[in-house]
């Protein structure tokens, strides 16, 4: 089932989503910098290119995803896992509502009823979703053009207020909290996931779309992080927008600050992962339980729980605390990108 | 079937034509065999009729059967003209009204077409809508032929193919595919070809008729270029794309078309590199600040002063405390206006649409602002955004109808609508395909061998070593879609 999609703008898309998460962050939470934010960022890296290689394994002689891959093998079993992956895409796709809403609200939309938002959301996603994932991914790649773009501009203007001093000869400053830490940003790395479902509408090269974009990611997160310690200091490492706060600082004269734009794109940025989390729902119900309209139909309920959950959450924000403590523990990626791919090759090497 | 008696086939194809007074017959004798010369007013050219058909039939002193007249004419009289047997009373028909002649022959059972077109055209001018600074200053015009010679004349290779058809089954309007052979995927003709070989009107007047039958249903944007320069039409092709030239129409068409094109002139080419590509900036620029600008300005009036200067805002504060209605509405009439204007400035004369600029423009924008019904920040924002949008002409229809929704957006909604719309909106032309080849490549996918011509222009020497083709400006291969 190959499909028509581009590698390069298949990576370009997870890194604008990956982005989004660290850009767009989860109500009053926190985010903590310094010098070990460096480390925290590198090893989660390391620790998602070293889960995703069962994935590539299994992927990389088969045409279609992981579940077409499951589903040759075992109907039960890739039934079963797919029940599980749709409701982890629908953890996924909840959080990523409650984060855009978050933003949106504490910054440019702060006086709408948040289900204005969710109802216009919704119809930017239903659309996405009519268009197909090969738009979708299109848009990721001038996306992240604009995301390159006014990162740039604010690196260049904040860089006179950046002071070196700030940084410091350390990895780990406080033992207790880097493995957390570690984990939670390697759980946020939901992108790995969605690829074992859309990498196989990637029409060449495939087994490129993680590399690249781990190193995409990376690169922005760590000058990111860069800019953060060294404008905002030691005294200001826990933020709860912190790129909202960066852009703060940048004033281009005509515009007093840019912090409107950043979450404009940033904002956009958080659809396109919505608009990604919807097809990879539908592709594993394609490969797993029902083809045709049936989909279809499932990929819109979905799309509309997901958005009913999410504004669920922002009225009653503990009704996530469990879900999200089970995300963040990473446990839900490593099993869809490590252990199931391993189990798809146990099957596939069991048939034989 | 043509009759062997002259009269019956003259009356034949009267009773067709419904003894239309266009139709000239014309009754002689040659070789002693009585004759018809048969053509359509207006459509040969008389001085040619006489010397090429006339004089040489005239001039035939012997006695001839009607068979060895025939063979004559066809064979030594006629050999200096476009000619063609004739059996058919239809065939007759369509050849006269097709700017023919047509000769029958008492006591022979078939005829001879002529070709002596020679209809009143308007001569080679300068094109209305695509001018430059440098280069030719010709332009299609409406006659086929002519516009056939203005490709040919620029390429003098037997590469360049032209396929004539007739198309619509009343207007009979002739066509003519055009394309080079070795740069044009063969399934990207033959799907061309198909579609306009079964197009399914009967009457076609413009290049607009044929239009969205080659392209796909999309509300905004068309992957069919249209064109009026015979230069542009040729680089087009040259790039492996398909032309239609259709008779009646000064507009060729081209697919595939890319998003990017829209913002590309000839006269870039002519420029420095550098300086083309700073031109192709403002053009980008331009669109983007004619379609947001007035939504972002109503955005930030209405929602999000914050992020104004203070001195700027504290102006714009005063100027819109004089005025009665909201920032939207001031920007919906101010809009609106504009668009009356334009579309009355469009349709009149042009001695009377500078009267309508005028009035419109310096007379009523002046005394809404002095009367204080419309800020003049917003006059302002209006007039930059309308006159940004003519940059891209092209893209103009394109322009208003988003300006609007976007102002709307803004209004409504703040930057949160505005980014709704920003996201379809890239969503729905990322989604389009024009005939396999990505409507918004090769900015995405990004392409960097089509980059050299898209944004930035690369050198003559650059471009001349390996010039690109439209079909590596999907990031990948061929890939034969076929739209």
């Amino acid at each position: 089932m190959k499909g028509d999609m581009g590698y390069r703008e298949l990576a370009a898309a997870l890194a604008v989503s990956r982005i989004f998460a660290e850009t767009a962050p989860m109500p009053d939470a926190y985010r903590t910098y310094g010098m070990q934010r460096f480390t925290v960022i590198a090893v989660s890296f390391l620790l998602t290119a070293a889960v995703y290689l069962p994935l590539w394994l299994a992927m990389r002689k088969t045409e279609g995803g992981l579940f077409e891959r499951l589903a040759d093998g075992n109907k039960a079993v890739s039934g079963f896992a797919g029940a599980l992956f749709s409701l982890y895409l629908l953890s996924a796709a909840a959080e990523t509502g409650l984060r855009a809403h978050y933003y949106t609200s504490s910054t440019i939309f702060d006086s709408a009823p948040s289900v204005y938002f969710y109802v216009f959301v919704g119809a930017a996603l239903i659309f996405a979703a009519v268009k197909g994932e090969e738009a979708v991914t299109r848009t990721a790649v001038i996306i992240s053009g604009m995301f390159l773009l006014l990162l740039i501009i604010v690196t260049v203007s904040v860089l006179p207020e950046a002071d070196t001093d700030r940084l410091y000869p350390a990895f780990i400053d406080d033992g207790g909290s880097f493995l957390p830490e570690v984990l939670r940003e390697f759980a946020l790395n939901t992108e790995t996931a969605l690829f074992a479902v859309l990498g196989g509408k990637v029409r060449e090269k495939r087994g490129r779309v993680i590399p690249l974009y781990l190193g995409i990611s990376c690169a922005v997160m760590l000058l990111m992080t860069f800019l953060y310690n060294t404008v905002f200091g030691y005294m200001l490492s826990r933020l709860t927008l912190p790129f909202y706060s960066l852009s703060s600082a940048v004033d281009i004269k005509i515009m007093h600050r840019i912090n409107g734009i950043d979450v404009m794109i940033c904002e956009m940025a958080g659809m396109l992962r919505l608009a990604l989390i919807v097809p990879a729902f539908r592709g594993t119900v394609r490969a797993c339980f029902t083809r045709g309209k049936a989909a279809d139909i499932a990929a819109v309920v979905f799309a509309v729980c997901a958005l009913g959950l999410a504004e669920l959450f922002t009225v009653y924000p503990g009704f996530f605390e469990p879900m999200k403590r089970l995300t963040d523990s990473g446990l839900p990626l490593a099993a869809f990108t490590a252990v199931l791919p391993l189990a798809a090759l146990l099957i596939r090497r069991k048939k034989a | 079937m043509l009759e062997k008696e002259l009269e019956k086939n003259v009356v034949n194809i009267r009773a067709v034509m419904r003894g239309s007074s266009d139709l000239t017959v014309k009754y002689a004798k040659a070789g002693g065999v009585d004759i018809c010369v048969l053509s359509c007013d207006g459509q040969i050219d008389v001085t040619r009729l006489a010397e090429l058909v006339y004089r040489p039939l005239s001039e035939i002193r012997e006695e001839l059967s009607a068979e060895r007249l025939a063979a004559m004419i066809s064979g030594e009289l006629l050999i200096a003209c476009d000619e063609k047997p004739v059996t058919e009373v239809g065939e007759v028909i369509d050849a006269v009204l097709g700017g023919f002649c047509a000769i029958l022959i008492d006591g022979c059972g078939k005829g001879y077409a002529v070709g002596l077109q020679g209809f009143e055209t308007r001569s080679v001018t300068q094109p209305e809508n695509h001018r430059n600074i440098r280069g030719s200053r010709e332009g299609f015009v409406e006659a086929l032929h002519i516009n056939m010679s203005l490709i040919r004349r620029r390429v003098k290779s037997p590469a360049l193919s032209f396929r004539t058809m007739q198309i619509g089954g009343v207007s009979k309007t002739e066509i003519c595919v055009c394309a080079m052979e070795g740069r044009t995927d063969k399934k990207l003709l033959r799907t061309v070809t198909d579609k306009l070989r079964h197009l399914p009107l009967e009457l076609i007047l413009e290049s607009g008729f044929v239009q969205p039958f080659l392209e796909k249903r999309h509300p905004l944007f068309s992957e069919v270029g249209a064109t009026e320069r015979p230069d542009t039409l040729v680089s087009k092709l040259y790039e492996g794309r398909i032309g239609v030239i259709i008779d009646g129409s000064p507009f060729a068409l081209y697919v595939p078309k890319l998003f990017s094109e829209n913002f590309i002139m000839l006269d870039d080419y002519v420029e420095k590199p550098v300086f083309a590509f700073f031109i192709r900036l403002i053009r980008y620029l331009a669109f983007l600040i004619a379609i947001l600008l007035p939504g972002f300005y109503a955005a930030l009036a209405n929602f999000h002063p914050e992020l104004i200067p203070d001195a700027l805002l504290r102006n714009l504060a005063a100027a819109e405390a004089l005025t009665p209605y909201s920032v939207l509405t001031e920007c919906v009439i101010l809009d609106l206006f504009y668009e009356i204007m334009r579309e009355a400035g469009l349709r009149l004369p042009s001695n009377v649409g500078h009267a309508v600029s005028i009035v419109g423009g310096i007379v009523i924008g002046d005394i809404v602002v002095s009367a204080g019904l419309v800020g003049a920040p917003m006059l302002l924002t209006i007039a930059i955004a309308s006159i940004s949008g003519y940059i891209v002409s092209d893209l103009h229809n394109q322009i208003s109808l988003l300006r609007f929704i976007f102002i709307m957006l803004g209004g409504l909604f703040g930057l949160f609508g505005l980014t709704v719309g920003m996201f379809m909106l890239l969503i729905s032309v990322c989604s389009l395909d024009s005939y396999g080849v990505p409507f918004t490549s090769p900015l995405s996918p990004f392409s960097l061998k089509g980059m050299r011509d898209t944004v930035l222009r690369a050198g003559w020497h650059a471009m001349s070593r390996s010039e690109p083709e439209i079909y590596e400006m999907n990031g990948s291969e061929v890939r034969g879609d076929e739209g």
